[in-house]
């Protein structure tokens, strides 16, 4: 599998201090057409916020970077959005954890310059502060190249992903709690 | 000196933009050194044009993902002041705050992820936190989260805020709010000490080089500036003429830079946090002047590898001196204020702060529809280009002698050392639009 991750989705804090801090973040560069599907989604996510648990919030991570590091770090359980290429159907979108991903890094970037997600996963993971879960939502990709537009494929999908999207968030946040 | 070599660094790595340094020698004799910015000009001074004095605030914060809110401040001084209008003293207070949650997050991010490398010998803040430094870099990025905090509390976002506006803030933080990031202040600057002692230990990294040059700062009778006060030179003193700034920072161009470069009296000057110190240490709060005492920093030193300890230095007096405008923020009681009411005029204004690369200027005339018709925009990183050009001439020939790729460490950590930001520096001319 070979993912190239530059968007994610994460879930935010709860109310009471001893309950679990959930984020759903969304990651993405929307002028890389549908790289930017990462933050569409967690757009339709939160305009759909009052059918979901009221306890999670939506974060817009842009293109991670460092930042995402602190992110990360206010979470017990984060679920991450974002475009992923896995040679699947333009549009598709799957949900994965770290454990199922081949190329999951184990070492840390060489550089602070053009770091991804997953390395800064492992990094949160090296310093102690990476949320116990950690859920991802691939959407295969068609055309990344230069725009605003999302391709065709995946502009016909965003329905059918925001549906399964929103069936597994909460199957999965029952589950975790 | 017998030896030859060409060394081209393409590019600078650990710096923010694209910057290359280029070194010829044959037979010990240097024919070419040149600090060269390759960076495409970007512009940002045309866009303003025929834009309105409210946009104009947000535009400029785009110029620089690491200085935003600098920018957003010396945009709104120069509105306000084309515009007339008068803030209240806590629009001021939360300004100040901003203003130091900048310069916290900026200085941090060199000092820690882009400066220390250098002095641990690794290419990366990654690579320290699987060493024996792993806890060195939980305290940075401790410090980095703060800052971060802080700017996103009081600016309404991390970077490019939203909160600032023309007049005032669009929303300010509770007395709550405030209170609780009083206590993560006080509780963090020990660790903010505890980084200055690290960095301390490793001190020696750093080359002894000594170049006489001229400093120029904001000064203030009132604290050690950063929002407000007057243009001040190490070799000429106080300039309180502020609009006529282009006296003082006489810009010009270079034909192996995409940047202009700037002079004053001399053939080049120095901005940033170590001119900030050398023309206002007697200000610093108490802690910070411990730190200085620490690195024995001491008013006027030459060594531009010591600006890297001058931010340190900083970033403990902007925790204080932040403390310092809670507790008056709370006293006075926090208040629901609305923007102030803006009165269209022709006019002409310039608002300038100390951003953590130095001195910037925002110069506008707007006229009577409130449109922008003319810009002009002074970065610290380009007043720098000059000053790090002289520094290498008279550096080179030390280190001559030294092996290859010493030279070339040596010679990336000096541009590193003025922690420029090439990208902000691209803009090229001071454009008068039709």
């Amino acid at each position: 599998m070979i993912l190239a991750f530059h968007a994610v989705l994460i879930i935010s804090m709860l109310p009471s201090s001893n309950m679990k801090k959930i984020g759903v973040i969304g990651l993405g560069n929307p002028l890389r057409r549908d790289d930017g599907i990462g933050l569409v989604l967690l757009e339709k996510l939160a305009e759909r916020k009052h059918e979901l648990p009221d306890t999670i919030q939506y974060i817009d991570g842009g293109t991670g970077g460092m930042n995402l590091l602190h992110l990360l770090a206010r979470f017990d359980i984060v679920f991450i959005i974002d475009a992923a290429r896995f040679n699947a159907a333009a549009g598709y979108g799957k949900f994965f954890t770290l454990q199922e991903i081949k190329n999951n890094r184990t070492s840390l970037p060489p550089s602070t310059h053009g770091s991804n997600v997953l390395e800064i996963i492992c990094l949160s993971k090296n310093l102690d502060e990476a949320p116990k879960h950690i859920l991802f939502f691939g959407v295969q990709p068609k055309d990344t190249s230069v725009g605003t537009e999302l391709s065709k494929e995946l502009q016909q999908n965003i329905g059918k992903l925001v549906t399964k999207l929103m069936r597994e968030v909460t199957n999965i946040y029952e589950e975790l709690l | 000196m017998s030896n030859t070599m060409d060394i081209t660094i393409d590019h600078v790595t650990r710096v923010e933009g694209h910057g290359n340094i280029v070194l010829n020698v044959k037979k010990g004799n240097i024919e070419k050194l040149e600090w060269q910015i390759s960076e495409a000009p970007r512009f940002f001074e045309a866009m303003l044009h025929n834009r309105n004095y409210d946009e104009l605030r947000s535009i400029t914060s785009r110029i620089c993902g690491i200085c935003s809110i600098g920018h957003s401040l010396a945009s709104l001084k120069a509105t306000e002041d084309a515009l007339g209008i008068t803030i209240s003293e806590q629009t001021e207070f939360l300004r100040r705050l901003a203003i130091n949650g900048e310069n916290m997050q900026s200085h941090i991010l060199h000092i820690g992820y882009l400066a220390l490398p250098d002095l641990f010998g690794v290419g990366s803040v990654f690579p320290l936190v699987q060493s024996k430094h792993k806890d060195s870099v939980k305290k940075i990025i401790h410090l980095h989260r703060l800052s971060n905090d802080m700017s996103d509390l009081i600016c309404g976002r991390t970077t490019h805020p939203i909160r600032l506006v023309v007049g005032g803030f669009s929303a300010v933080p509770t007395a709550r709010q405030l209170s609780d990031l009083k206590k993560r202040l006080q509780k963090d600057l020990t660790v903010a000490e505890e980084v200055a002692k690290t960095i301390h230990g490793v001190i020696d990294g750093f080359p002894t080089f000594t170049r006489e040059t001229e400093f120029i700062a904001l000064s203030s009778k009132k604290e050690y500036a950063l929002y407000d006060g007057v243009i001040t030179s190490t070799d000429t003193g106080k300039h309180p003429d502020y609009k006529n700034y282009q006296n003082i920072m006489k810009e010009y161009f270079v034909p192996y830079s995409t940047a202009l470069h700037a002079k004053h009296v001399r053939e080049s000057y120095m901005v940033g946090a170590l001119a900030r110190f050398n023309i206002n240490s007697k200000q610093l709060h108490q802690n910070a002047q411990e730190v200085a005492n620490l690195f024995s920093l001491k008013a006027v030193n030459y060594n531009p590898f010591m600006n890297t300890i001058a931010q340190m230095v900083e970033f403990v007096h902007n925790i204080e001196d932040s403390i310092k405008i809670i507790d008056q923020l709370l006293d006075s009681g926090i208040k629901d204020e609305k923007p102030q009411e803006i009165t269209l005029k022709v006019g002409r204004g310039v608002g300038i702060v100390e951003v953590p690369r130095g001195i910037l200027v925002h110069d506008y005339t707007l006229n009577n529809k409130g449109k922008c018709e003319k810009a002009n925009c002074i970065i610290p990183t380009n007043q720098n280009h000059a000053n790090i050009q002289k520094d290498m001439e008279s550096f080179v020939p030390q280190i001559i002698d030294k092996p290859q790729n010493e030279i070339e460490l040596n010679l990336e950590m000096l541009v590193r050392a003025y922690d420029p930001c090439i990208s902000c520096s691209t803009h090229y001319l001071d454009v008068t639009f039709i």
